[in-house]
Formats: C-alpha cells, sequence, structure tokens
C-alpha cells in the first residue's frame, strides 16, 4: 500500500544576490496513513515550511510530493487548494481563531469553503460541538475564552471536515501544562480514531505522543 | 508656548517622515478648499461686496409691480406711479429712475452701438457719484428739449475720445442726433446695465402708453427700510390704476439696490457653495479616516508619552498640531487652485450672466475665509482621530502588540466612509437632476428650425427715421439686398426676433363683441412676408403674408396655433377678425389670413406663448419697427456670410451699426448657456466628490485588508479560495457603499428641492436619476473595492505560520 505521503528530494531556497538560501534540503520522506510523526529540531531548521508544503500552502519547492497517489508537484493552485480542502485540518501555535466571530462561526467557516449546505453544517457544527463539550461557549467570542478553550476550539475548527490528516504547529505552545496534556490527549484520540497527525514542537512531553519522530537540522532531515 | 512650538516642529518632522499620508491628505484638502474658496470669491465678490457707492446700505429699488405676467416681480414703478411717489414720500432724500438705452454712437470713428443707460436728473445725486470731468445732469435737463447732454463712462471717452478734456462741449451723434459731452464718469462707474453713456430721461404721464421702469431711492439718515416699506404701503393706495387692474396683484416693496445686479445669479451661488460645502466635507471624512487609521498605529506611541507624564490635553493638542498643519498646507495650496479656479469659474460662465466682474478678485476677506475654513476643517477632521488615540488604558495599550490595536476603529472609520458616500450620492444626484434637465431641454423643439439660419439686428434711430414709411422703406431695401446674396434662400424680417429677449405683449379686440379670457395677452410681431419661410416656421393654415398685403391694403393679421386653439375652437379662424384698437373704427379690423406653428419666443424653457404676427408694412407706430433683426436662411454654413450681410445693410445706410450678429443656433445656445454653466459646474463638483469617495473607500478596504491580512492567510489555510477572499472584501465594499446609498437617498430626497426652480420638466425625486446615480456609486465603490479586494487574494498563506 502506498504511504499517504511521499515526498522525494524536496528542496526549498530563496535567492539571495548571487545564490541561494535554503530552508530545506532534499527531504525525502514517507508518512503512512494513521502515523502520528512530530517534528522536532531547533528555531530555523524548516518545521514551519515543510508543515506549510505538506498543508500545500506552499507552493514554491522543487521534488517530488505524492500525496495519497496524486502527484502534488504536477498540480497547480487550484487542485491543490482541492488537496488541502478534502483533506486536511490546520492547528496553529497562536489558534488563530477569527476574533469577530463566535465559536459557533469559527468552526462553521471551514465547512462553508468546502460549499456544504447550511442545513447540513449546523448539524456539523452542533456535533463537534457537543463532541468537543464547548455547547455552552458556541456563542463567545474567541476574546471571551481562556488560551485552553481557545485551543480546543482550534482543533475542533482543525476536525469539523473530517480531515484525514491534521497538521498542528506548536499546538501547545502558548497554553500552561494542564492545557497542553489536554489537548496532546485529544491529538492522541483523534489518531486512535484514524486521523493521521503531524504535529511541530519543542516538546519531548508532546513527542511522546507520536509513533515517530523526524529530526530537521539547518533545512536536512537528520537521524 | 514653548511647548507649542515643540508641537509644531515635531508635527512637521512626522509629516515630513509620512510623505504619502501628508501628500493624500493635502491634495484631497486642497481640492476641498479650493473649490470653496473659488466659489467663495465670486460669491465675495457678486453678493457680499458693497456697492461701490458712499453708504450704499441706504439705497433701495422701489417697485410696485405686477406679482404675474411677463415682467413679474421685476422691481419697477409705472411712470406715473414714480412722479407720485417722488412728490409724496418722506422716507428718500433722492429717487431716481432709469432705463437701459443702448444707443448707436456716430461720428467719433466707425459707426458703434454703445450700451447705456437714460436716467432722470438726480439720478447720479441719489448714488452720490459725481463726473470726474464736467458735471452731471442740471435739475431741469430731464425735461424734453433739454435733454440732449450726455455723460461719457471713462473706457468710453478713452476708446473713442482719446482721453480728451477738451471732449467736453464737444456735440456727438446718438442715435442720429446732436448730443453735448457734459462730463466723463469715474473710471469703473458703468451703473446701471454696464452703461458707457448716459442721457437724461425724461418722465412725463403718456395718456396711450404706461412705461415701467426701475427706480432707486436714498433713504433719508432718519428713515429706516421698514418705515420706508410702510410709506410705500400706504402711499401705492393712491397710485392710479388702469381698468381692469388689481390692486392685489401688485406688489409694494423696497428692495436693497444690489438686487438689481444679482437676483439672477444668487441661486445658482448658493447652490454652488453648497455643492461644494459638501466637497469639503467628503475631503474632510477622507482626511479623517487617514488619520484615523495613523492613530491606530500610534497608540503605543500615545501610551508611552503618557507614561512618561503627558496629560492627554496635550497629546490631543499635539495630535490637533498636526492635523491644523495638514489643513493650513492643503488651505494654501486650495488658495494656489483657486487662483487658477475662479478664471476658469469665470469661463465657464455664459457671458453676462455673473454681474460685478470687476469685484471679483482674491481678496483679504477670500484669504481670511480659506484661513477659517482651514483652521475649521483641521479641528473638524483632526478632533475625532486625536480622541480616539489618546483614549486608550495606558497598560493595555504598553502591553498589547502593535496588531492587536489595528481594528479597534474600524466602526468609527466604516461611519466615515458611509457618510462619505451619502454626500457624494445627494451632489452627484443633483448634477445628475441637472443633466437630465439640461438633455430635455436641448430636445425642446423650438418651432423654428435653426440651421443654417444667420440673423443680424439694427436699430434704426428715431432722430434719422422720422415715419413709418421711412423706416419700412429701409427694411425692404435691406431684404432685397440680403436676398440677393449668394448662397440665401430666403430672407425675412421680424422685429423681435424668437430667444432675442425682447418682446411686445399686450391684447386686442375680437369681432362681434365677444371678449378675451381674463389677463390674455399675445406676443405681436411684426415680420416680413419672407419670415416665416427664412426661419422655417411651418404655415398650418391658410396663407401666410405676400406683396400684397402693403399699407394701403386691407389690414391682415396671422395667428399662432395656441390663439386658433384658445379663441375659436373646433372652428376655422381664416376669416375672422381682430383688432387693435380699444374701439375699432371699420377700417381698424384685421383679417386672420392664416395659422401658423407655436414658437418659443423668449425662452426653450417655458411653454410657447400665443402670438400675433403683423406684416410689418401694415404697422404705422414707429416704435414697433425701429428695432429689426434679419433673418437669412443660407444653403450652406450661415457663418460666412456675416461679411457680406454687414456689407448689404451699409449700402443701404453707411452710419448704421449692425447691433447683434449670430447664427440661430447660437442663440439656442445662449438661451440654454446658464443651466449648461449650472449642469457644468455641479457635474464637476460632484466628480470631485465621487473621486474623493473613491480614493475613501479604498483607503478603508486597502487598510482593513492589510489589517487583516493574517485573517485571510488563515482563512486560506482554513480552505478559503480566492474567490472567497474577493467575496468577503467586495461584500464589505457593497455594504459600506450601500448604506451610504440608503443614507444619502434620503438626503438627496430632501436636498435636491432646492434644484426645483432651475429643473426643466424634471423632478427634483426623479426615480430614475436616483436609481442610475446609485448604480453609478455602487459600481465606483466596487471599482475602488476591488483593488484592495485583488490585493487580498494575493495574500500568502504561510503568514499564517509566519506570525507564530
Amino acid at each position: 500500500m502506498e504511504p499517504m505521503i511521499r515526498l522525494q528530494n524536496i528542496e526549498k531556497y530563496y535567492e539571495a544576490g548571487y545564490g541561494k538560501t535554503f530552508v530545506l534540503r532534499r527531504i525525502t520522506l514517507d508518512i503512512k496513513e494513521g502515523e502520528f510523526v512530530t517534528i522536532m529540531g531547533p528555531s530555523g531548521a524548516g518545521k514551519s515550511t515543510l508543515l506549510a508544503i505538506l498543508g500545500m500552502l506552499d507552493g514554491a519547492w522543487t521534488g517530488e510530493f505524492h500525496f495519497a497517489e496524486q502527484p502534488v508537484h504536477k498540480l497547480n493552485t487550484k487542485q491543490r487548494v482541492e488537496i488541502n480542502k478534502k483533506y486536511i485540518g490546520f492547528v496553529f501555535q497562536s489558534y488563530h481563531l477569527i476574533d469577530n466571530l463566535t465559536v459557533y462561526e469559527n468552526l462553521d467557516i471551514p465547512l462553508s469553503y468546502r460549499n456544504v449546505k447550511s442545513s447540513e453544517r449546523a448539524g456539523m457544527v452542533c456535533d463537534v460541538l457537543d463532541r468537543f463539550h464547548i455547547v455552552g461557549k458556541k456563542d463567545l467570542f474567541p476574546n471571551q475564552l481562556s488560551g485552553g478553550q481557545q485551543q480546543l476550539v482550534a482543533v475542533a475548527r482543525a476536525v469539523i471536515a473530517n480531515p484525514k490528516l491534521i497538521l498542528a504547529d506548536e499546538p501547545t505552545g502558548n497554553l500552561h501544562s494542564a492545557q497542553g496534556k489536554e489537548i496532546m490527549e485529544l491529538f492522541k484520540k483523534l489518531n486512535d480514531e484514524g486521523t493521521t497527525i503531524i504535529q511541530v514542537t519543542h516538546s519531548e512531553t508532546n513527542a511522546q505522543y507520536g509513533n515517530r519522530i523526524i529530526n530537521l537540522a539547518d533545512g536536512w532531515l537528520v537521524n | 508656548m514653548h511647548s507649542l512650538i515643540q508641537d509644531i516642529r515635531y508635527a512637521a518632522r512626522t509629516l515630513r517622515r509620512k510623505p504619502g499620508f501628508t501628500a493624500v491628505a493635502v491634495i484631497a484638502l486642497a481640492l476641498g478648499i479650493g473649490a470653496n474658496t473659488a466659489v467663495f470669491t465670486v460669491l465675495n465678490g457678486v453678493l457680499l461686496r458693497p456697492l461701490p457707492f458712499p453708504e450704499p446700505e441706504r439705497l433701495f429699488l422701489v417697485s410696485f409691480a405686477s406679482q404675474h405676467g411677463p415682467f413679474r416681480n421685476e422691481p419697477s414703478l409705472v411712470d406715473g406711479d414714480y412722479l407720485q411717489f417722488r412728490r409724496e414720500n418722506r422716507s428718500f432724500e433722492h429717487v431716481a429712475a432709469f432705463g437701459a438705452n443702448s444707443v448707436s454712437l456716430t461720428g467719433a470713428g466707425d459707426p458703434v452701438r454703445v450700451p447705456g443707460a437714460n436716467v432722470t436728473a438726480d439720478f447720479f445725486a441719489t448714488l452720490r457719484v459725481q463726473p470726474v470731468i464736467g458735471r452731471s445732469f442740471l435739475a431741469d435737463e430731464d425735461q424734453p428739449g433739454r435733454d440732449h447732454v450726455a455723460l461719457l463712462g471713462d473706457k468710453l471717452w478713452r476708446n473713442r475720445f482719446g482721453g480728451d478734456p477738451r471732449t467736453l462741449g464737444r456735440t456727438i451723434k446718438l442715435d442720429g442726433e446732436n448730443f453735448t459731452v457734459i462730463g466723463v464718469m469715474p473710471s469703473g462707474f458703468k451703473f446701471p446695465y454696464e452703461a458707457e453713456i448716459w442721457t437724461p430721461l425724461s418722465v412725463h404721464i403718456d395718456s396711450h402708453n404706461a412705461f415701467m421702469r426701475p427706480v432707486v431711492g436714498r433713504l433719508k439718515p432718519t428713515a429706516s427700510p421698514q418705515q420706508a416699506q410702510a410709506e410705500l404701503e400706504t402711499l401705492v393706495r393712491r397710485f392710479f390704476l388702469a381698468p381692469g387692474e388689481d390692486r392685489g396683484d401688485r406688489l409694494a416693496q423696497i428692495v436693497p439696490l444690489k438686487e438689481l445686479l444679482v437676483r439672477d445669479i444668487r441661486g445658482s451661488l448658493w447652490i454652488f457653495a453648497g455643492a461644494v460645502g459638501f466637497v469639503l466635507l467628503i475631503a474632510c471624512v477622507n482626511v479623517a479616516n487617514l488619520l484615523l487609521a495613523r492613530a491606530a498605529g500610534r497608540v503605543q506611541e500615545m501610551a508611552l508619552r503618557t507614561a512618561l507624564g503627558a496629560g492627554r490635553w496635550r497629546l490631543v493638542r499635539q495630535l490637533l498640531v498636526e492635523s491644523m498643519l495638514v489643513s493650513m498646507a492643503g488651505g494654501a495650496a486650495g488658495i494656489l487652485l483657486a487662483l487658477w479656479g475662479v478664471p476658469a469659474l469665470l469661463a465657464l460662465a455664459p457671458e453676462g450672466k455673473i454681474p460685478r466682474l470687476d469685484q471679483i478678485h482674491i481678496d483679504g476677506w477670500v484669504l481670511a475665509f480659506a484661513l477659517l475654513v482651514s483652521v475649521a476643517t483641521g479641528i473638524a477632521f483632526g478632533l475625532a482621530p486625536a480622541l480616539q488615540a489618546t483614549r486608550r488604558e495606558l497598560r493595555e495599550s504598553l502591553s498589547q502588540s502593535a496588531r492587536t490595536f489595528t481594528g479597534r476603529h474600524e466602526g468609527l472609520r466604516s461611519i466615515l466612509v458611509v457618510a462619505e458616500v451619502a454626500l457624494a450620492l445627494v451632489l452627484l444626484t443633483g448634477a445628475g437632476l441637472m443633466l437630465k434637465s439640461f438633455l430635455r431641454l436641448r430636445a425642446v423643439n423650438p418651432g423654428f428650425r435653426a440651421e443654417n439660419v444667420f440673423t443680424m439686428t439694427v436699430e434704426l434711430p428715431d432722430g434719422v427715421y422720422h415715419t413709418a414709411s421711412q423706416i419700412q422703406d429701409f427694411h425692404t431695401r435691406t431684404l432685397a439686398r440680403l436676398s440677393g446674396l449668394p448662397g440665401v434662400v430666403s430672407a425675412g424680417a421680424v422685429n423681435w426676433s424668437p430667444l432675442g429677449g425682447l418682446l411686445t405683449k399686450g391684447d386686442f379686440q375680437l369681432e362681434g363683441g365677444r371678449t378675451l379670457p381674463k389677463n390674455y395677452m399675445t406676443d405681436k410681431l411684426c415680420v416680413s412676408p419672407a419670415y416665416f419661410r427664412a426661419m422655417g416656421i411651418r404655415l398650418l393654415r391658410g396663407r401666410v403674408f405676400n406683396e400684397r398685403d402693403s399699407a394701403s391694403a386691407l389690414g391682415v393679421v396671422l395667428v399662432s396655433q395656441s390663439v386658433a386653439r384658445s379663441l375659436w375652437p373646433g372652428e376655422d379662424p381664416i376669416g375672422k377678425r381682430i383688432s387693435e384698437e380699444d374701439h375699432p373704427k371699420p377700417g381698424d379690423w384685421l383679417t386672420i389670413v392664416g395659422v401658423v406653428d407655436d414658437i418659443r419666443q423668449m425662452n426653450l424653457a417655458d411653454h410657447p406663448d400665443p402670438a400675433l404676427y403683423f406684416p410689418y408694412a401694415q404697422v404705422k407706430q414707429t416704435g414697433w419697427l425701429g428695432s429689426m433683426t434679419f433673418a437669412v436662411r443660407t444653403a450652406s454654413n450661415p457663418q460666412q456670410l456675416a461679411g457680406a450681410m454687414r456689407a448689404a445693410l451699409h449700402a443701404v445706410d453707411p452710419d448704421q451699426p449692425v447691433v447683434a450678429m449670430s447664427t440661430m443656433q447660437e442663440r439656442i445656445d445662449v438661451s440654454t448657456a446658464e443651466p449648461r454653466f449650472q449642469t457644468r459646474l455641479l457635474g464637476t463638483f460632484s466628480l470631485l466628490a465621487l473621486v474623493l469617495s473613491a480614493v475613501g473607500i479604498y483607503g478603508v478596504l486597502a487598510y482593513q485588508v492589510t489589517e487583516r491580512t493574517q485573517e485571510i492567510g488563515i482563512r486560506m489555510a482554513l480552505g478559503a479560495e480566492r474567490r472567497d477572499v474577493l467575496g468577503m472584501v467586495l461584500r464589505r465594499t457593497l455594504v459600506l457603499a450601500g448604506a451610504g446609498v440608503v443614507l444619502g437617498t434620503g438626503g438627496a430626497l430632501a436636498v435636491t428641492r432646492v434644484l426645483t426652480n432651475v429643473l426643466f420638466e424634471v423632478k427634483p425625486t426623479d426615480p430614475v436619476t436616483f436609481a442610475a446615480v446609485a448604480a453609478l456609486l455602487g459600481c465606483v465603490a466596487l471599482l475602488a473595492g476591488l483593488i484592495p479586494a485583488r490585493r487580498a487574494t494575493q495574500v500568502d498563506p504561510m503568514v499564517s505560520l509566519r506570525y507564530e
């Protein structure tokens, strides 16, 4: 069976005067469906860039990238956005809930971008609110929630469209340890239910929730 | 004081460091203040500046004029009333009558028509203006027999008499009669009617005619205008009324003399002042929005200053000094714009429309106005942003990242944009209504065919042409020469040409004892047989005049279609008889031989008047024949005939100057010049408002896009496509523009009523114009929003990760 993600010689660089500044070098990597992978490394190692490439947010790279047997390197931007919408959910370090939308509306957004009918959307949002035990918060705005609650909503937003892959960039970076643990338990549970998870973290503790660790240093994959 | 100087220095430095912001703000304000200064310059010169006479506030027109008919509300007195008022009133120290009296000056170079006035002897004493050389009229020089004296204007004296003081006592020929020059008026004195020559006016009671003339009086120092008004109201009860006249139809009033000059332009000027006021408001809103955007980025700076000990007032003052500097720079640039704008505005105005041109220039008052407007706008657009920027809590401001501060003023900024769109909509609606009205006016059928018709007006002097037969002979010979010119299809003549501004109106008698409807009057015109063909006026029944309709033949007359319809509905008017005499004798009856189409005689905007046409060969009154306009229809461009027509006239009488020459199309253009002027000016101001609003919408949305870059990145990371982002920004545009359109429509419904009097066949609430303007504004708003919207779609979703 083909892996969900197959990267071959992925490179990313910026033009710098007469030379190139590489952010990622010759990344070759397979990730199977159902894995919980942790990407680790010092600041500037290229972790977030790799995550952005995996999430189809960055198209300026070289190499070969297959996602669910589709050759991403041959797809145009629109087709990549379609893959993002169909398969991927994002969780950010700073939650990135939209300030002027309520919890309910924040959860509704990914569905609206996927052209889900409004009647279906209401049911899906209610399911997620229920599943994450945040029904009571649905009419609150992000600034009325604690950091942990905001990240809970952010995770809920990431899973609402039933993605096969969740990309999480330092999901507990802004949370205290108890809140962080709660979020990681949630990821573990989602992984157990079959969702592939790739997280970027500096935390060894959080890395233990995954079943594989990938280390990056100066853009290179290291053992 | 020192701290204020420090604030000014700091503000200047801050503005220098933000050249983009400063330039946009100064340009917006310069446009607003410049337009206001230009209009105020005209307003000041025309309406506000006192007349150039001693104590002008004591000069009033005395009037007991009809409120109906063609001369309604023209401040004037009938000659008999004037003589009685002058004798009996106690409020005025001097009262004088006057009238326009253009004359042909011969014997001083080429024959020339000179604008002039005839005035009663005490006219100059009333105004308290005296000749610089010579004397003014003596008390008895306005009596027949002693009235052949003249005062020259400075310009005429210099141009025609070389400024020679020996001109005094010299005899000159005016309309063929000898006049003695007794004085030269001061330079710049041209009152009334831009006169360059003044002759005495002899006022006496004429048993056959009742002349109405403007009458000016100088109030005694002891009398108030209210007393004078009350006295006039008492005196008019004893004024003689003609049979059938109703005293209630006439209005007794004293009117400031300046009204004579400015009443025609006053309405337009106030409309323009209102329009440029709107432009300035929009400019202020734009700059306030820019300042709010800047304030959002400066909250931390304000917090830091507070932490260092600055009080709120000190911070507000510092920000106000900045806005003041911007407004002063805008004001200075505005004055420069006005220096160019005033001549441009005057050039757009129809010739003769704006009075007191010599008074229109940028002076101390205009500069004070510009300064006042600059200060007021500086405070108006600077205060709210200054208060906003200094409102926040210190700890909160210092502890939060700059990003968090953005978006705080979004509500206020959106409100300002809505207000801006609303203001622009009001102005655009006004301009739209004017444009529609103008187009309708242009589409009016005048009743004649103006193309390829050239006209030449000649006024024959009584002193040379004493009898009707002399005048008729002149006309006949001139017409014969004009008809023979190459390219002339037909040549006709009429005493009062269409759209010529002059007219004779009156009633008449119907045969068989029938009476005319109450107040029924018709235009009365003397024409040559070929006039209708030359002018392209359709004959509907019967025949037009011919050579057999001579002085010795049976009296005939033509009527216009509306006369036929009103007086003989369902009947054939051919063969019916009317008379000009009150008690006609058998030979006084005129037989109707034809019916011609109605024409717009005075104005394209007025309904066609009913009209009677008399063959000029049968007219006996010299007063009806002295002024004649010759109209020739040509096969090709009529302009080429000007020289040949002038030569034809001089071949008949070399001493007669041409009073006016123009094509009929030019006359139509002149008659529509005022609405064209109003439309152009309002259109220009509206365009300015539209551009400023578009800039405002663009500014707010561009700022919001910058502010929401991260949010847009997140949305794209969550699956938003470019069209979703584009839609999001454009929806916002539509919401802002929509709210502005709704608000502006309400405002326009209230404001466009002031245009009622200047609109032609268009209601001030015309739904088509309202809808078109709303659609236009919506489209412009969408275009303005499109640039930031497209920029939003370029946002790299990576930004959501980079913010980590």
